[in-house]
């Protein structure tokens, strides 16, 4: 498990990565983070909700009512053309980040 | 405590009542808790009432999800558009209502005042642009790319009291000297062309703040 509030400062671009590949539901989102993180990245489910809806206020991303084969429809989320434009500027900056402070605190060995 | 979806949901709801999309927040809520509770019974050992109470502790509690969106409740569009409108107004009003008491009151402490600050007209103007880049920013940051339509909005209706103002003194309506020492042609003038890269600049902020907006 990481810092919570790394976790926290990091979901909005972690939710726009995941939408930019397809599109999908809330609880989707959730199963998704946890599998590619090998159950590392478990955010409290509830604050999900809220950063879609600012994300959607942003207009990075945008929601629609599907129906769904089984159970009741359900409310998806796709990524729209500026939040792919925000995804890559803020991808860029995280990965100069890391790279940065590997840098500074990467050492040879360990 | 909770013991169930439908006191959870009747929780949240009533919590949500005050939301515009209240019910659409719900339904989505309770879809999640809905799909939660299944995959809680089928990997773990228990009764439905600890189901409830693994997935509360997941999802967090109605008043914890009720939290979140107070803040967005403020942050609307129209309470920063009027804000910002409002904040420029009190800099005019504020600026008028001392120039009319410096000349109808004798007070050393006013006139003290008024003329420290007509003797320091371009910090104030200086100091008064970062009033736009604050605005320009704060649209960025909080509404991101999108809110490029709430800026220039924001933007034309803050910027009401600097074009009355201007076209008081310009067509003579406030007699110029009312402002004297303050008010010379070449201040106007530059008034005016602070007043053209004013856009610029907030749109400047805008892009600055929506890199901070995720």
């Amino acid at each position: 498990m990481f810092n919570r509030e790394l976790v926290k400062g990091s979901t909005s671009l972690i939710l726009l990565q995941l939408l930019a590949e397809k599109e999908m539901y809330g609880y989707e989102l959730v199963k998704e983070m946890e599998r590619r993180s090998d159950y590392s990245l478990q955010v409290k489910e509830g604050t999900l909700y809220p950063a879609l809806h600012k994300l959607e206020k942003q207009e990075y991303v945008e929601s629609f009512w599907k129906e769904s084969e089984k159970g009741p429809a359900r409310k998806y989320y796709r990524i729209t053309e500026t939040g792919l434009q925000i995804l890559e500027q803020k991808t860029t900056e995280w990965k100069n980040f890391v790279q940065t402070i590997d840098k500074v605190i990467g050492r040879k060995g360990l | 405590m909770i013991y169930s979806k439908d006191s959870f949901m009747k929780q949240l709801r009533e919590l949500l009542k005050n939301h515009n999309q209240s019910e659409e927040i719900c339904m989505e809520y309770e879809h999640h808790l809905t799909d939660l509770l299944e995959d809680i019974l089928l990997s773990e050992q228990c009764t439905v009432k600890e189901a409830i109470l693994i997935a509360v502790e997941k999802l967090g509690t109605p008043q914890e999800i009720a939290a979140l969106y107070q803040e967005e409740l403020t942050m609307t569009a129209k309470n920063t558009q009027w804000n910002f409108f409002l904040a420029n107004l009190i800099f005019f009003t504020g600026g008028i209502g001392l120039t009319i008491i410096y000349h109808h009151i004798s007070n050393p402490i006013i006139s003290r005042l008024w003329l420290f600050l007509t003797s320091i007209p371009f910090f104030l103007i200086v100091l008064y642009l970062f009033f736009w880049l604050l605005l320009g920013y704060e649209v960025g940051k909080e509404f991101g790319l999108g809110g490029k339509k709430l800026l220039i909005k924001t933007f034309c209706i803050s910027l009401i009291p600097n074009i009355a103002l201007m076209c008081s003194v310009v067509f003579n309506i406030i007699p110029i000297t009312l402002f004297d020492p303050l008010l010379t042609p070449e201040f106007i003038l530059i008034c005016i062309a602070f007043t053209i890269i004013l856009y610029p600049i907030c749109f400047l902020a805008f892009r600055f703040g929506t890199t901070k907006s995720i």
